[in-house]
């Protein structure tokens, strides 16, 4: 139906879903675009400020995971006022991080199934900031751009611990979308 | 009809009871597990809806007090009653349910505090400290193959007897899994072992030399791997020796640590955990103590209906409507108790009658003796008038003519008065049966007053009526019940003075009153007086016939309404009237 979808468009332009949810904690972090040499291709990074960086190696190191998002989406722009713009793709790659102190390394497992063992947190943080190579559709056309969001849950509890995030203790630190346009 | 009110109510309470009982199977059985492992989506259903039964009865309960608040504003029969048993049902519920809260509270802590005893945390602590210790060994063990000269020498032969070397290295390392050989550029140039222990080419150029991060293969088998350069040329070949962990290491290994982490973050959180499962468990737990508020209150309008239903006829026959029966079936508590009030009323009723009778014949009788009374003063000198005429006409003719015209006089005063007690006698008796119409008293009033405004020294003043006030009632003799009592005012008043008028509304249990006052300055009514005034033929002035406010007593019992007095003597008198209004049924 064109009203849902309208509406599905609008709300995941203009973040009103998330501002009523995550108000608190909205826009703390900051997400760059950076460049690929691969074409048709996006990739991009989360900045993280000293002190999050120093609650994000806390926090593994108290036995707590840590879940970071990014999310990209690909729009055509409509020259009409009410429709909104087209989504023509949306991709979501998830990573889950924790300390492993065993093997004394950290662990990344993507939503693709994928581990990564990491023994510094340099090279930690160098993995976990980074988004992996987006493919977007390919031509990209005049009108057609991407927005980039990443989401930070600093601290993911494990079960039965989880109950309180149902209560509201869950904390959420999201980007600001950042807009590019196709390049020349 | 209100059976049937009280079954739908009933199967709607039963119905949200086995929701309910529902919702808190789905709570004990899915919601914490699924909210504590993260499945959130059916937990957060599961919740919402917990929230929404829980808003839903506590609007219900809410109502149902709001209404309680207001039946008892308007005092309406058994209302305390009720509030009396909600209270005690309430009570009740308390009772049972607060200790049941506690005790799932503790229950649901003490089992957190079993589950996560110390000693579990111990045996956890040392599960990972063997762990390490194991992973650490096996972690030396693989480095040692570096610095072990046999070793090194049977690598060194890598590239020439590889078949040999295999079974050279097998002897000196049992647990080796796995022995792979590839070229400088990665291509496999051989290998024993087992096959889920091999590698790729391209992995193992581009890994490092030495100890490689371990692998966990699906299946939960953990791999070792060492990598080794055999020799100085740019052709080299590269050594892979892959070794395996005990089975599902890292999947034991993993479980023991975070659920030692799940100690660690309980131990930081423990307050807030607690308070979260007592939240949940409350959304639960409050609907069923507001489940058994709701009932309390249907049974207590079920209780109380009978008892209301004789309060309600014991009113109606307090105010003389003797024709009120109770309706009760056989089956009901107060059958008997019904029955009995309805066979006392009937007595009451016949007794009443007899009684009425009496009572008429009594006064007809008192009236008969008043009357003849009346009727003897006036034929006294007109019996004298007569015998001293006819003494006159007999014994002296000149003096006759001298008393005609006084006699005559006499006789004709004594006559007029006795038409005019015999005209007023035939009014009262006669008074017809009131035509009862709506009439708006504001009107009739005015009409009545009109006649008396302008008396000499008397000043009537009529306070405003609203315009609502309607009268189902006799037009004609309402408008005679003014006349009479403002007459009665008037003649009390003979230096003059002021008559106030007012109404007020006012309500005796559901039916809604007029209350006229008409309050006059006059001589006021003396305290033995004051039970003989709406007798008939009692007054106290020299030209009253003593029927006046007789006939106003008459009216409004005909009409169902009540009048009574307060006097001072010399300040005045206030008459009360109830009367109903049009609406006050």
């Amino acid at each position: 139906m064109l009203w849902l979808s309208y509406l599905n468009a609008v709300l995941k332009k203009s973040n009103v879903l998330v501002a009523l949810l995550v108000s608190s904690s909205l826009f703390s972090l900051d997400s760059t675009y950076l460049p690929t040499q691969e074409p048709n291709t996006v990739q991009f990074r989360a900045t993280l400020t000293s002190e999050e960086v120093a609650r994000l190696q806390e926090a593994l190191k108290d036995g707590y995971r840590v879940e970071i998002s990014f999310i990209l989406r690909v729009y055509e722009e409509r020259t009409t006022v009410f429709l909104g713009n087209t989504l023509l793709h949306e991709a979501q790659y998830t990573y889950t991080a924790r300390w492993d102190p065993i093997g004394r390394e950290y662990r990344i497992s993507t939503s693709t199934g994928n581990q990564n063992h990491l023994s510094s947190w340099e090279d930690f943080q160098q993995v976990f900031t980074h988004s992996p190579l987006f493919q977007v559709p390919s031509p990209m056309g005049n009108r057609v751009y991407t927005i980039c969001q990443v989401v930070l849950k600093p601290k993911l509890f494990n079960p039965p611990l989880q109950i309180l995030n149902s209560v509201g203790q869950l904390e959420t630190m999201a980007s600001r979308w950042v807009r590019m346009d196709p390049g020349p | 009809m209100r059976k049937d009110t009280f079954q739908a109510t009933f199967l709607g309470l039963l119905f949200l009871y086995l929701a309910l009982i529902i919702l808190v199977l789905l709570f004990s059985t899915r919601l914490i597990p699924d909210l504590s492992q993260g499945y959130t989506t059916q937990g957060w259903i599961l919740l919402i809806l917990a929230v929404f039964f829980l808003l839903f009865l506590l609007g219900m309960v809410g109502l149902n007090i709001l209404r309680l608040f207001r039946d008892r504003y308007s005092r309406k029969p058994g209302v305390r009653f009720k509030v009396r048993l909600v209270g005690f049902f309430i009570l009740i519920s308390a009772v049972s349910s607060i200790p049941q809260g506690f005790l799932s509270v503790s229950f649901l802590n003490s089992a957190v505090n079993t589950i996560f005893h110390p000693s579990l945390r111990e045996a956890l602590e040392g599960g990972l400290s063997i762990a390490i210790t194991y992973y650490d060994e096996k972690i030396e063990h693989l480095r040692g193959i570096g610095r072990n000269r046999y070793a090194q020498q049977i690598l060194e032969r890598s590239d020439r007897a590889t078949a040999q070397a295999w079974n050279n290295l097998r002897n000196l390392y049992p647990d080796l899994s796995a022995y792979q050989v590839f070229s400088a550029k990665g291509t496999p140039l051989f290998f024993a072992g087992n096959t889920t222990f091999s590698m790729e080419g391209s992995a193992a150029v581009s890994a490092p030399e030495g100890l490689l991060p371990r692998e966990t293969k699906s299946g939960g088998i953990t791999i070792l791997r060492f990598k080794q350069v055999i020799g100085t040329d740019p052709n080299r070949p590269i050594v892979i020796l892959s070794f395996s962990l005990s089975e599902s290491f890292d999947r034991h290994a993993e479980r023991i640590t975070t659920t030692l982490h799940t100690f660690t973050q309980l131990e930081q959180h423990r307050t807030r955990f607690n308070a979260t499962v007592i939240i949940i468990y409350s959304f639960f737990a409050l609907p069923l103590l507001l489940l058994s508020i709701l009932v309390s209150f249907l049974l207590s309008d079920e209780i109380i209906r009978p008892i209301v239903n004789i309060e309600e006829a014991t009113r109606r026959v307090a105010e003389g409507d003797f024709s009120y029966r109770i309706l009760s079936r056989s089956q009901d508590d107060l059958f008997h108790l019904a029955e009995s009030f309805n066979r006392m009323v009937t007595e009451l009723e016949k007794s009443r009658q007899n009684l009425v009778q009496t009572e008429k014949v009594a006064a007809w009788q008192e009236i008969a003796q008043q009357l003849a009374h009346e009727i003897k003063n006036p034929l006294t000198p007109i019996k004298l008038s007569a015998e001293r005429l006819l003494k006159k006409y007999q014994e002296d003719r000149e003096q006759f003519e001298r008393v005609l015209q006084s006699s005559v006089e006499t006789i004709l005063k004594e006559t007029n008065s006795l038409d005019r007690l015999l005209k007023e006698f035939k009014d009262f008796s006669r008074l017809p049966t009131p035509v009862l119409r709506p009439i708006p008293l504001k009107q009739i009033l005015e009409e009545a007053v009109q006649g008396y405004k302008y008396i000499p020294r008397i000043r009537i003043t009529v306070d405003p009526i609203p315009d609502s006030f309607t009268l189902m009632a006799d037009a004609e003799q309402i408008r005679q019940m003014f006349t009479n009592l403002l007459t009665n005012s008037i003649e009390a008043m003979p230096e003059g003075g002021e008559i106030r008028i007012r109404a007020d509304l006012v309500k005796k249990g559901n039916t809604r009153y007029c209350r006229i006052l008409v309050s006059d300055t006059g001589v006021g009514i003396p305290e033995e007086h004051k039970n003989l005034v709406f007798n008939p033929y009692f007054t106290t002035k020299a030209q009253g016939t003593g029927l006046g406010l007789s006939i106003v007593e008459r009216i409004i019992f005909d009409h169902k309404g009540q009048i009574w007095f307060e006097s001072e003597p010399g300040k005045g008198t206030t008459f009360f009237i109830d009367l109903q209004l049009e609406s006050g049924e």
